[in-house]
């Protein structure tokens, strides 16, 4: 057993360890843990009460990162969220301190994201893609593995602020949450009501996880499923009346790394097909921007990239199979 | 074997089994095109005449063939099509993404590549790569070939039209290109020796010749073909005539005044258009001694006409071709003409019978037609002279020189006496009458009888055995008369001034001026006379059974 088979039986592992504390969700267990390989953030959209909070807050215990949750609220303020220079009176006379905000830590969660103002939401922006935080003439790194996992109540709309697109472009996934079933509702009530709580064990640590991370990157692609990958995203660009604005090339990027990081965890050195299907949703579905047609229609976007998908696919198999 | 090894060996051996099939595939469609596109043709060539219609059908399958291996050659799969199609055998891209980092050597290509050997010795003994020829493609072929074959076998009246019209369309390009080559062969006629009235006549044959040509090429039926190829062998034969008595002028003309032959007198030239006026035409029985001389020399002429390069030469040889080209058609009609025109030096013996001066005819003056009939060329049957044949050249037939009208009598050629009369050896050029090739009389005429004993006939006697006459066979629509009236019941009756005929010579050509009468309207008569002159022993004995043969053949 090699490096690489080993790491991904400890991700494997951390999965498990997930499932203990978290009933059911098991795609969405494996989304986060994807976006996490690929280093990506990951907006979570869900009822409130199905555990996105416990979600993410087992994953850092399991992966034994520092953890920070935002409750963002309209007069949310970004120095609430940075930090801010404080004055400091010593012996020396007084001088500003830097006092770091909520968002340095591992893992944020930006809890009802879109109830802030996007003044505050924008305070994300330059720490989501660059891993940066900048106060006043200053730039702090925040420690890593960084991540933002935001979450929004699809319902309660009056008085949100819907993120700007340039801001859902930095979410790697968009993963919706979705009621449970009967059994794991059963299962749910027991874990919770129960005096013996389950509880996660640590597997990784942040080191060993950007272990992991780089590991995923190196996982190989073949020119095929690369050029299936791009089909996807130009089919996204034309010939769809429900699709006003298509993705842009940072999906591209989302897709291949959520793709590869798919391929390692299943213990394999190559992604295949399949990995990007099981990918694309996420990473497209709150990148398009559907046309009139779409609502008309009630047409949603993960209607549209399973159409998407489903011509490609059928395009290139008419040119292999001739 | 190392695992690059193992790959590509699986790979090509993948992509070879695909691209078979897709070669196959491929054929076998364009095949099933062109047997449909085959088919097609022949239906149409079955119902609707198309006489290339198994020309196309056998293309077209073989051009769809071609296209379809080209096309199966085009769309051969590469390596990673076949890598590809390894890794739908559950393999999940493995071989694919092995194949694109084959030279790879970092860890993580060799861990790919040995994922990739690993789970392809797992299923190798489950690949199987079909040619996916379907039951279609192999069946299609076959019932489209049946289908193909039955229309191509299958006989119809438009294909036996087809087979005509094409026929016919050959025979029309082999004309015109006769036609051409006539055409180019008077117009390189030296004109320097001629006399202004011989360059008409050149004139004159070449518009008749254009005449021809202009209704071969519109011909669009047999029939159509057929009238415009009578047409056109009369022209020729006058033509032909004509050019004989121009060279013979020449000569003379030659001979009389070797210094200056532009300016010699010109001797009135026997035209091929009957000319009423023609003091000459009158002249029968004038033949005299000087004749006879003349007749003479006419016969070594024929051995050595005037110089290899002088127009007289250019003529006959212009004279020679136009028989031939009659010839050429008489001969497919008359195989059974036992001295048709193939007799050597038969229609082409320049001095034959239009010998103006044919005074070696025995007969002398009492022959009124002999040789003195200088149109004799308009003669249809001109040396076959009924009476003439019968007369033994005695010259005790008073009433020769009183028949001027023989030299008219187009029924002439059809009366098989006239190779027979004696003078007939003297008269070599029956074969340049056009009663020979196109009239049906002129074959019959067995002249091959020339050398009647008793005949003065010296010089070129035997040799003009007729141009083969006119063919037993062949469909004659109408007779031309060109020096009778048509519309006068008495066919022998002289030509007035020919206007009330609706042929003119602007119209149609030198060749085809006089008037016309259907053919089965004087067919009996002509029948009526020949039988009458067997009874009456008029004509040599021994040759009545040809006669009646001859006449007989026609019903």
């Amino acid at each position: 057993m090699n490096e690489y088979d080993v790491m991904q039986q400890k991700l494997l592992a951390c999965e498990f360890e997930i499932g203990r504390e978290i009933i059911g969700q098991r795609d969405v267990i494996r989304s986060v843990m994807l976006a996490i390989l690929s280093g990506g953030n990951v907006l979570l959209e869900g009822m409130p009460g199905l555990g996105k909070t416990r979600l993410v807050n087992t994953i850092s215990h399991v992966l034994n990162l520092s953890f920070k949750r935002i409750q963002f609220t309209p007069d949310l303020m970004p120095g609430d969220i940075t930090g801010t220079n404080i004055m400091e009176r010593n012996e020396s006379g007084s001088a500003f301190r830097f006092e770091a905000g909520p968002i340095f830590a591992n893992i944020i969660l930006a809890d009802e994201i879109n109830r802030a103002t996007p003044k505050t939401q924008s305070a994300l922006l330059e720490a989501m893609q660059e891993h940066i935080v900048t106060v006043g003439n200053v730039s702090h790194k925040v420690p890593e593995p960084f991540f933002v996992l935001a979450t929004q109540n699809p319902i309660e709309t009056e008085g949100t602020y819907p993120l700007p697109e340039a801001q859902l472009d930095r979410f790697m996934f968009k993963i919706m949450v979705p009621f449970p079933t009967k059994e794991e509702l059963a299962g749910i009530v027991g874990l919770t009501e129960s005096v013996q709580q389950g509880a996660a064990q640590t597997v990784l640590n942040g080191e060993e996880l950007q272990q992991a991370i780089q590991m995923a990157k190196e996982i190989k692609i073949a020119d095929a499923v690369m050029d299936y990958i791009l089909e996807i995203m130009m089919a996204t660009h034309g010939g769809n009346k429900y699709v006003r604005e298509g993705a842009s090339p940072r999906a591209a990027q989302a897709i291949i790394r959520g793709a590869k990081a798919r391929a390692f965890m299943e213990g394999r050195y190559n992604v295949s097909f399949d990995d990007v299907d099981a990918v694309v949703p996420a990473v497209l579905r709150h990148r398009l921007i559907l046309s009139f047609d779409a609502v008309s229609d009630g047409v949603n976007e993960d209607m549209v990239v399973a159409d998407i998908v489903k011509n490609v696919k059928a395009q290139m198999v008419a040119q292999n199979h001739v | 074997m190392d695992e690059k090894a193992y790959l590509l060996k699986w790979i090509k051996k993948v992509q070879k089994r695909m691209n078979t099939g897709i070669l196959l595939r491929r054929s076998l469609e364009g095949l099933c095109v062109g047997l449909f596109i085959g088919t097609g043709v022949e239906v149409y060539a079955y119902l609707r005449p198309f006489y290339y219609s198994h020309v196309c059908s056998i293309i077209a399958v073989v051009l769809s063939l071609i296209v379809g291996i080209v096309i199966g050659c085009l769309q051969r799969r590469d390596m990673r099509a076949a890598a590809g199609r390894i890794d739908g055998f559950g393999l999940k891209e493995r071989v694919a993404t092995a194949l694109d980092g084959i030279e790879d050597e970092d860890r993580m290509a060799q861990l790919q590549r040995s994922d990739a050997v690993r789970g392809l010795s797992s299923v190798e003994s489950k690949i199987r790569i079909p040619l996916s020829i379907g039951w279609y493609r192999l069946i299609s072929p076959v019932m489209l070939l049946v289908l193909m074959v039955l229309f191509f076998m299958m006989p119809s009246e438009a294909r036996a039209m087809a087979k005509e019209k094409h026929e016919v369309e050959r025979q029309i390009k082999e004309k015109l290109e006769e036609i051409e080559e006539a055409i180019k062969t008077i117009e390189d006629i030296d004109e320097e020796s001629l006399t202004d009235r011989e360059k008409e006549q050149l004139q004159s044959m070449m518009e008749s010749l254009q005449s021809s040509y202009n209704e071969m090429e519109q011909s669009e039926s047999l029939e159509d073909f057929e009238r415009a190829n009578q047409k056109l062998d009369y022209r020729y034969d006058q033509i032909a005539e004509a050019l004989n008595q121009m060279a013979q002028n020449v000569e003379q003309r030659e001979a009389s005044n070797p210094q200056d032959p532009a300016q010699a007198t010109p001797t009135p030239t026997p035209t091929p258009t009957p000319d009423p006026n023609n003091p000459n035409q009158n002249n029968g029985g004038e033949g005299d001694e000087n004749e006879q001389g003349d007749g003479n020399s006419g016969g070594s002429n024929q051995q050595n006409p005037g110089g290899s390069n002088s127009t007289s030469q250019q003529l006959q040889n212009a004279a020679q071709q136009m028989n031939s080209h009659i010839s050429t058609g008489s001969n497919n009609q008359n195989l059974n003409q036992p001295n048709g025109g193939n007799q050597p030096n038969g229609g082409n013996q320049p001095d034959g019978g239009n010998q103006p001066d044919g005074g070696n005819q025995p007969d002398g003056g009492n022959q009124p037609d002999g040789g003195n009939q200088p149109d004799g060329g308009n003669q249809t049957g001109g040396g076959n002279q009924p009476d003439g044949g019968n007369q033994p050249g005695d010259g005790n037939q008073p009433g020769d020189g009183n028949q001027p009208g023989d030299g008219n009598q187009p029924g002439d050629g059809n009366q098989p006496g006239g190779g027979n009369q004696p003078g007939g050896g003297n008269q070599p050029g029956g074969g340049n009458q056009p009663g020979g090739g196109g009239q049906p009389g002129g074959g019959g005429q067995p002249g091959g009888d020339d050398g009647n004993p008793g005949t003065n006939g010296g010089g070129g006697g035997g040799a003009g055995q007729g141009n083969g006459g006119g063919g037993a066979g062949s469909h004659h629509d109408y007779i031309s008369l060109p020096n009778a009236d048509g519309e006068d019941d008495d066919l022998y009756g002289i030509r007035g001034s020919g206007d009330g005929t609706g042929y003119a010579r602007y119209e149609n050509g030198l060749g085809w001026e006089g008037n016309h009468v259907d053919y089965n309207n004087v067919m009996g008569q002509y029948t009526d006379r020949a039988y009458q002159g067997i009874e009456s022993g008029r004509y040599p004995s021994g040759m009545e059974d040809v006669i009646k043969e001859y006449f007989t053949s026609f019903n």
